[in-house]
């Protein structure tokens, strides 16, 4: 009983231990930089959409139709 | 010195057989490769069903010989390793977003076969997907070559890398049997299920040296190779 209540007090204290250190690190990063790329990312994919051919473009919204899985896959 | 050189060879052969590992696992039939040889096919006819054993091995190998490197000369092989690491990393993701981003429409039909977002009900995300993360492919790959933000390129890089192997082993698990897509598109057709797995073996692989950059310093590549202002006082 008391090894089972020695094992979960040393859990908990890893993971208060992890959440602490993952925070820090989430802190740490430049979310400016992080962000600015993802915004710059999403702006391109936009002008790509356009700038491609109508046969190599893509609805906004929506998905494409799913293949029949041929028979003769390994 | 002589460490240095001991150090720096040891490193550049196992860039070597990384590049090795890399190229039996997910490219058979180039030139970096073994098992497609000719004259080991005419001794040992099925030597090509051991590509991923191989590049496996040679990873293996790679470690072996980096283990000592950073033993004999640390901060020397840790610059090194640094400077490979983003370069190869960075470069494998803008090599693998080009063929996405020319063609948006065969990326979108390789991504639905995945059916991954349909099982989420989530099926109209699907083509702002396909339109997005070949650029986040392409800019993050560039950020962590050319900018000094290794830490936030590399933390963008790593979870890319969880969400590849999420869906390679929903692939797996539901026998889907589909093509990649990590950097050529087909016909978005199922073909061969092996490939799946050749690509999570690759992506359990190489998310590693990846988490590993995420914890490193915030420097340009030039400016990894710089002495720090403690080092020199």
């Amino acid at each position: 009983m008391l090894g089972l209540f020695c094992i979960l007090n040393n859990m908990k204290e890893f993971i208060q231990k992890i959440k602490k250190d993952g925070l820090a690190y989430l802190k740490s990063l430049n979310w400016i930089v992080l962000l600015g790329i993802a915004a710059f990312s999403i702006a391109l994919a936009i002008i790509n959409n356009i700038r491609v051919d109508d046969a190599k473009s893509v609805d906004w919204i929506g998905s494409q139709e799913i293949l029949e899985k041929p028979a003769d896959v390994l | 010195m002589k460490k240095t050189i001991i150090a720096g060879i040891l490193l550049a052969i196992a860039t070597i057989f990384v590049a090795i590992g890399v190229a039996e696992i997910s490219f058979p039939e180039t030139f970096l490769t073994f098992t497609d040889q000719d004259w080991l096919l005419n001794i040992w006819p099925k030597a090509y069903r051991y590509n991923i054993h191989v590049g496996v091995g040679a990873v293996i190998i790679a470690c072996a010989l980096i283990h000592p490197a950073l033993k004999l000369q640390k901060d020397f092989a840790t610059r090194a390793l640094e400077t490979l690491c983003r370069v190869g990393i960075g470069g494998m993701f803008i090599f693998a977003s080009v063929y996405k981003i020319q063609d948006p429409h065969q990326f979108a039909t390789l991504v639905a076969q995945y059916q991954f977002f349909s099982a989420l009900h989530l099926d109209f995300v699907n083509n702002f997907f396909a339109l997005v993360y070949p650029q986040f492919e392409f800019w993050f790959g560039l950020a962590m070559i050319v900018s000094p933000f290794v830490k936030e390129s590399a933390f963008a890089i790593f979870w890319m890398f969880v969400s590849f192997i999420i869906a390679l082993a929903w692939a797996l698990w539901n026998d889907l049997g589909i093509t990649c897509g990590c950097f050529e598109l087909e016909d978005g057709n199922a073909h061969d299920k092996a490939e799946a797995w050749t690509s999570l073996i690759r992506d359990l692989i190489l998310i590693w040296p990846t988490l590993w950059l995420a914890f490193r310093k915030n420097k340009s590549l030039i400016g990894i190779w710089k002495k720090d202002k403690k080092e020199v006082q």
